[in-house]
């Protein structure tokens, strides 16, 4: 009895997890089928597989943060990397505000990328003069 | 989606696995309790990501096919059965059928005879090789067969020696984008 109760429950929710077809014909692009009340479907042959959600259309600042990926990397070799690519993240982002009316999520996220690369930098720079003062004769 | 992707990155993709059975008691046919016990053996797979859709083919009596609907409710939500009545074609036709209500999310389709039993490791075993983009289709190896009756097993084994079609390996996986239809 006890196994009874969710079982219906699940009978409820899921009635479609049981197909009882009867082939009626086809052609090339689908089947026509009937249920078990009597009514006429059309399955489609083809499994294209639709997609849930629409493309996303580009975002203005995805190559910013990509790029400020970039310097992550870039910290690994004495901070030089960082040097150089942090701000180029930061210039793409400056250059979408300024030719792109942004959105007001697109300027928080320009004034992230800059804290970001300002971030990188401020760590770049002291790893790279004690990388060049270790350097230096 | 992170899910998935921890799938995809451990070479698990999402497979489902259509078992085709044709009940009754005519020599080829396949008892309803060799088919519980099949079944019973996809339940117990040790895979994350899978569903098992059971065809049942023509079956011309309902008291034959309507336990194993049973059990497939059952089982719970991995599983789903379908009975096709009146369809043309043979086991072929209804693989072509069963193929358009897989799971959209499947990248493989699996293929396991109502009659031939899976280790819980499987899918485990036979899954990671997708992940070579150059696999599309990959056979499995018969160690055990369910059915005793040594007429139908003569019956099963001689089918699969003779088959030149991999479609017509009893336990198998092939790529759902490359994968056509069943001739």
């Amino acid at each position: 009895m006890a196994h009874a109760l969710p079982q219906n429950i699940n009978d409820l929710l899921e009635p479609d997890r049981t197909l009882i077809l009867r082939y009626e014909g086809e052609d090339d692009q689908s089947y026509s089928v009937s249920g078990t009340d009597g009514a006429r479907l059309t399955v489609p042959k083809n499994r294209n597989v639709p997609k849930p959600f629409l493309d996303q259309p580009p975002q203005p600042l995805t190559p910013a943060f990509r790029l400020l990926a970039a310097p992550f990397v870039g910290l690994a070799p004495a901070g030089l990397g960082a040097l150089v690519l942090a701000p180029l993240a930061a210039l793409w982002a400056l250059a979408m505000l300024i030719t792109r009316s942004l959105t007001r999520d697109d300027r928080i996220r320009v004034m992230v990328v800059w804290g970001i690369a300002a971030g990188l930098l401020g760590l770049a720079i002291p790893m790279s003069a004690l990388f060049l003062a270790r350097l230096s004769p | 989606m992170l899910t998935r992707a921890l799938y995809l990155a451990a070479g698990w993709f999402t497979i489902s696995l259509v078992v085709m059975m044709l009940g009754g008691t005519r020599p080829y046919d396949e008892p309803p309790e060799v088919v519980e016990a099949t079944l019973r053996a996809l339940a117990a797979l040790d895979y994350p990501a899978y569903e098992v859709l059971v065809v049942d083919n023509n079956t011309p009596e309902e008291k034959t096919w309507r336990p194993i609907e049973k059990l497939c409710r059952e089982l719970g939500p991995r599983f789903r059965f379908m009975h096709l009545a009146n369809w043309p074609g043979f086991k072929s036709g209804a693989l072509n059928f069963a193929l358009t209500q897989t799971s959209p999310s499947a990248e493989l389709v699996g293929v396991v005879d109502a009659d031939y039993q899976v280790s819980p490791l499987f899918l485990r075993e036979m899954v990671p090789a997708f992940t070579d983009p150059q696999v599309a289709f990959r056979p499995r190896r018969i160690t055990g067969i369910t059915n005793r009756d040594p007429i139908r097993r003569r019956c099963i084994t001689r089918t699969n020696i003779s088959s030149r079609c991999p479609w017509r390996s009893a336990t198998s996986a092939t790529r759902s984008s490359s994968l056509g239809r069943w001739a």
